[in-house]
């Protein structure tokens, strides 16, 4: 366990220094936005990861409804805690790229939108654990969230874009207008995050399984 | 049939025991006639631009009192210990669950049936120029509505901070509601053509299809044993 | 290539988080294993 830990943290800060020599070096500079254009490679890879990351709350939300495993259910709040990581970063640098590119902060886009309503999707969640005491109910009631929470967001997605639309749309078309040496350093950066949440979700989960244990000597001793 | 019999004997119940105390539906309905009243403060009186807004401030009074009736409905069943007595019952869970959501609809449907003929006077527009279709909307969107916030107020009620957390929880799920809802009301008011609301119409169908089955298949699992 | 200042604050940020939160996890995790510890032995 500590040697895979230490293997994909290394694995990881290595990954990542290479993903950033791909999107800095080995992919060419956008003609039309310029410098500001190498965000993207890593602003996307937070949102795949950041959708991952609750994809991956969503399985073991209904996997501990059926097995009633804690294991499973530290897995689902690790991957949120990290998932809403992830978010956060996309949320920030997203209106960083947008200011020189669009002239504004922020616009009501479909996808901007969404992953804003996600993000406070999964606060609540991670708040209302923070607000039940009794572990078997907070797993239960985290589950529910987790579960709901994740089905509405295509439903989400699909009212706002029904709504209005301005975000460039790079994955959907097959990388549409997409350098192909841009889409390998868009992938690499995906691969070298991918890892990154591998070895957060480790240490996530054992911090969270500990937590259990101390809890349950505490019971023992008190 | 004993389940339809399991749901009726509580909403019975819930309406029986609202119409002796009047605390959720008359506490709803001054909220949410109040919220109509102070969000007219946003605009010029009789402006042009007024039409473009009021179907959502509609729906915010009814989002707002919602979330109000909701939390005082579910801290009366909790706090005498009648929800855990109910879950006891020799009968289906989810018929409990049903149940109370048929009564949430059901006064969230009163205040409704009270603050819109008050809020056609106040801001001066027809609802209901081309048809009755709006009442769809209503309909299919309180039922989405009390479906998920029944859920999350019984979330809610069981956690330290008690009613704080089902606004955080549920105004983000409710966004297709909110958003169809708003959208699909806009069209009728500004006298757009009323096929382009049938797409909304569909979005909130599917939306209370979705979450009928989901909340059906999850809340056996995640009630106290 | 005005917008270099940009690109500049929004991989700051990136790494900011990101390495803050990774390294609080680290000294997370150690402190409860010690805290484990030192429980299971009384």
């Amino acid at each position: 366990m500590k040697k895979l830990q230490k293997f994909l943290d290394i694995a990881a800060i290595l990954l990542i220094v290479a993903g950033l020599y791909m999107a800095f070096m080995f992919a060419p500079m956008e003609r039309v936005m310029g410098a500001v254009q190498k965000i993207f490679y890593f602003h996307v890879a937070s949102a795949w990861i950041a959708f991952f990351a609750f994809f991956v709350t969503f399985v073991f939300s209904i996997l501990f409804l059926v097995k009633q495993n804690f294991l499973f259910d530290d897995i689902a709040e690790s991957s949120a805690e990290i998932g809403i990581m992830f978010c956060t970063i996309v949320l920030i640098t997203g209106p960083i790229w947008a200011r020189p590119i669009w002239g504004v902060w922020w616009t009501w886009d479909p996808r901007l939108t969404t992953t804003t309503i996600l993000w406070f999707i999964y606060a609540g969640y991670i708040m209302l654990r923070k607000f039940i005491e009794e572990a078997d109910k907070r797993a239960k009631f985290a589950a529910a969230i987790g579960i709901i929470g994740f089905i509405d967001v295509p439903i989400v997605f699909f009212s706002i874009r029904w709504w209005r639309t301005i975000h460039p749309n790079v994955v959907q078309k097959g990388g549409g207008g997409l350098h192909p040496d841009m889409l390998k350093a868009m992938l690499f950066a995906i691969l070298a995050f991918s890892v990154l949440y591998a070895a957060m979700m480790l240490k996530r989960v054992r911090i969270a399984s500990l937590a259990r244990r101390i809890d349950a000597l505490g019971e023992n001793n008190g | 049939m004993k389940y339809l019999n399991t749901i009726s004997a509580i909403v019975r119940k819930d309406v029986l025991h609202e119409l002796k105390s009047r605390e959720i539906v008359v506490s709803m309905l001054l909220f949410s006639v109040l919220t109509v009243v102070v969000f007219s403060f946003i605009f010029e009186p009789g402006s042009q631009f007024k039409n473009e807004v009021v179907g959502g401030i509609l729906w915010m009074s009814f989002v707002f009192a919602g979330i109000l009736g909701l939390n005082k409905s579910m801290m009366s069943e909790v706090t005498g210990g009648n929800f855990s007595a109910l879950l006891l019952a020799p009968v289906d869970r989810s018929a409990i669950f049903f149940g109370k959501a048929v009564s949430n609809f059901i006064f969230i449907a009163m205040v409704e049936i009270f603050t819109i003929p008050l809020f056609m006077v106040l801001y001066n527009v027809n609802i209901f120029a081309y048809g009755a279709m709006p009442v769809v909307i209503f309909f299919l969107g309180t039922y989405g509505f009390a479906i998920l916030g029944t859920l999350f107020s019984i979330i809610s009620v069981n956690t330290r901070t008690r009613e704080v957390m089902l606004p955080l929880l549920l105004l983000p799920i409710i966004v297709p509601i909110i958003l169809s809802s708003v959208q699909a009301l806009n069209i009728y008011i500004l006298g757009h053509d009323p096929a382009d609301a049938s797409k909304w119409l569909q979005l909130l169908a599917a939306f209370d299809a979705i979450f009928t089955v989901v909340v059906f298949a999850v809340f056996d699992f995640i009630v106290e044993d | 290539m005005a917008n270099f200042g940009y690109l500049f604050a929004g991989y700051t940020v990136i790494f900011v988080l990101l390495g803050a939160y990774f390294f609080s996890l680290g000294s997370r995790l150690n402190n409860l294993e010690t805290r484990v510890e030192s429980l299971e032995n009384k």
